[in-house]
């Protein structure tokens, strides 16, 4: 009963209701958009992140405290078999490769910059967090060669087929010198990659650093969200086995992503709180105007013996009926809003990017309830002041109002 | 649900007294009025402008409280009661009528008429039954899907009565129900009214101007700055007498 006397006191003047319903399914919409490109900016920074380190990766516990000495920090074959064993018991686990990363000169000519090295197996790329953009990648059986960022590559004028010489300490500590043959230039998903890391087989890493033991797996999942069970698992078993080794993930390791979601999450958090205020208050006017305007008419439902939690019931419900109706709408409008940007090509550039990309919104039904709930609740708390003044009226001086 | 009329007074009030502040001011309303309403009775009250005729059916209706004296609704004192239990008084006991109409205009006048049954919880045949026996009663069959703004005064004023009456109330409080219609309607009304009062035994009290009501009431009685002023039982013979239409 309370709904069907709600839904047509709603209807009862079409003009403050479709404003009403307007104001919600504008904020809705705007949220829902913003909320769209948000979820659509995480996933690709979490998939880019992803790329870039694996889903987790395994190494001593040494390497993650930074320990100077080169020799503490490695692996050698048995650990390293050891965490193979695991890793091919854990089903979740779609590939796995050792990694040996170094620090060293990268002298071009006269000009020399910090390069920091990833040996990688060109067999057994698990991977892909570069796109070659000149040259070739790193090929299987062929060492002595070496793929940079672009970025590096245009700082030094370098071009495939180049030969540009590392400066690096070997793990004894006595110092090293390669020469090694540009193949490729690649680009990445984060600038420094771009700027400041180059890939080279493994073995050559292992020659340049004169050793044969590799610092860290990098580990592949089948999918994103078992990335914390798998390394709740594996956290166990490498503590228990007291062979040093530690884990990280992807979220420990990629720090641009924190930094970029912490400030996604704030616009939306910050949109989401601007919507919520503008609903409340648009919708409080409303629902105050249509109570002065219903005085005397809860005056008598109150003196034919309506209780007054019944009254404030009913304007609760109407509140809530414009919410529900202004955000469903607002989704409408929001998948509008979506296309309209989706089709726009309006492009944006990300923090820590390297270039522009085109602004998209994920339209995923998923990123609807957010923003119905933001407009139901903000039409609820705004239409709890006048359903309390209504429901506390004394009935006689509600029914002598006019 | 029907309820049964009960031996003593329908209502009994023992020297109620009503005064508002307003501002600095106080206005006494009521200065000490004792009344009583039989079971059956039709009592009519006069009284000019701002003697006190709405303040004294809003206490005797429970919707608002005297200032002091004592008031029994169906032998209840309603003095302690609580809010939740003078609208379960309200609802189920007392008939309210006004002067103008006071429907509620989302509903049809099916709906209005229903409306009380649907805060008492009456199920949905009976409720169909009720409403539709009473709708027949006071010849509103054909704008029963009518909202109020679709009615005229006199229908208006039907439908309020039916919705005061759905409940099987004893007791109908009528605050000037003929004050917005004209006469050829007004007493079309009090006919109804008169022939529920004598069918069904239910009492009614009606404030009003209208020196009309008078010839329709059992007793008339004179309401004159917050007391009432004379007692009279009107003559069998005195009485209009109209066919229920
Ligand atoms: N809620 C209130 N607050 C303050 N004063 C009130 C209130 N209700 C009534 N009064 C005053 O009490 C007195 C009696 O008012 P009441 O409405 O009972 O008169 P009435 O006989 O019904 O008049 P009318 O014939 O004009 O309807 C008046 O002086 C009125 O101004
Ligand atoms: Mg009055």
């Amino acid at each position: 009963m309370w709904l069907k006397l709600a839904l047509r006191n709603v209807l009862r003047s079409p003009r403050r209701t479709a404003l009403s319903l307007a104001i919600i399914a504008l904020g809705t919409g705007m949220l829902f958009a913003v909320n769209g490109f948000v979820r659509y900016m995480n996933t690709g920074l979490m998939e880019g992140t992803i790329e870039q380190y694996g889903n987790l990766q395994i190494a001593d516990a040494d390497l993650w405290a930074r320990a100077e000495d080169r020799d503490e920090t490695l692996l050698d074959s048995a650990r390293a078999a050891q965490a193979a064993a695991w890793l091919d018991e854990q089903p979740e686990v779609s590939g796995y490769a050792s990694q040996l990363t170094f620090t060293s000169q990268i002298q071009r000519g006269s000009d020399t910059s910090l390069l920091f090295g990833i040996g990688v197996d060109p067999a057994n790329r698990v991977l892909e967090g570069f796109e070659i953009v000149r040259g070739e990648d790193l090929q299987p059986g062929e060492s002595g060669t070496i793929m940079i960022g672009r970025l590096l590559a245009d700082n030094l004028e370098i071009v495939p087929g180049d030969y540009v010489t590392l400066l690096i300490a070997t793990v004894g500590g006595s110092f090293n010198t390669g020469r090694l043959r540009v193949v490729g230039v690649f680009r990445a998903f984060e600038e420094i990659f771009e700027s400041q890391f180059a890939y080279v087989p493994l073995t050559t890493a292992q020659m340049l650093l004169n050793t044969s033991s590799v610092d860290k797996i990098v580990v592949k999942l089948e999918e994103v969200d078992q990335t914390d069970t798998v390394a709740a698992a594996l956290r166990t078993t490498l503590a228990d086995s007291g062979l040093g080794l530690e884990l990280r993930t992807w979220e420990e390791l990629g720090t641009e992503y924190k930094q970029t979601k912490a400030m996604f999450d704030f616009i939306l958090g910050a949109v989401s709180l601007g919507i919520f205020v503008l609903v409340f208050f648009s919708i409080l006017e409303v629902l105050t105007m249509s109570f002065m305007e219903r005085m005397r008419e809860v005056g008598t439902i109150r003196a034919i013996g309506t209780k007054r939690k019944h009254v404030f019931r009913l304007f609760l419900t109407e509140g809530v009926v414009l919410g529900l109706i202004g955000g469903m709408i607002g989704i409408f409008v929001g998948l509008g809003l979506g296309a309209l940007v989706n089709n726009s090509g309006v492009g944006w550039m990300p923090p820590g990017s390297v270039e522009e990309i085109p602004m998209l919104v994920a339209l995923a039904p998923i990123g609807a309830i957010a923003p119905i709930v933001v407009a139901i609740l903000s039409t609820l708390v705004s239409a709890v002041f006048p359903a309390m003044h209504a429901s506390r009226l004394r009935v006689v001086d509600a029914l002598r109002s006019s | 649900m029907t309820i049964q009329a009960t031996a003593g007074p329908v209502v009994e009030a023992r020297d109620l007294v009503k005064h508002y502040k307003t501002g600095g001011e106080t206005v006494e309303a009521l200065r000490g009025v004792d009344f009583r309403v039989d079971s059956g009775d039709f009592v009519a009250i006069h009284g000019p402008s701002g003697s006190g005729k709405t303040t004294f059916l809003n206490m005797v209706g429970c919707i608002d409280k005297p200032t002091s004296g004592e008031l029994l609704v169906y032998g209840q004192s309603t003095a302690t009661m609580s809010e939740g239990k003078l609208a379960t008084l309200r609802r189920d006991r007392i008939g309210l009528v006004f002067q103008v109409f006071n429907l509620i205009p989302v509903l049809s006048t099916y709906e209005n008429i229903e409306y009380p049954l649907l805060l008492q919880g009456v199920p949905r045949r009976q409720r169909q039954e009720r409403v539709r026996k009473l709708i027949e009663a006071v010849g509103l069959e054909k704008e029963h899907r009518r909202r109020p703004d679709k009615l005229s005064g006199g229908q208006r004023q039907r439908v309020a009565l039916a919705r005061a009456l759905i409940t099987e109330t004893h007791l109908v409080l009528a605050d000037e129900p003929t004050g917005n219609l004209d006469t050829e309607t007004s007493k079309r009304i009090l006919g109804i009214m008169q022939s529920l009062n004598e069918n069904r035994d239910v009492a009614f009290v009606v404030v009003t101007h209208d020196p009309m009501v008078g010839g329709y009431a059992k007793r008339t009685l004179e309401i004159c700055d917050g007391r009432l002023s004379r007692d009279d039982v009107a003559m069998p013979a005195d009485r209009i007498r109209t066919e229920a239409s």
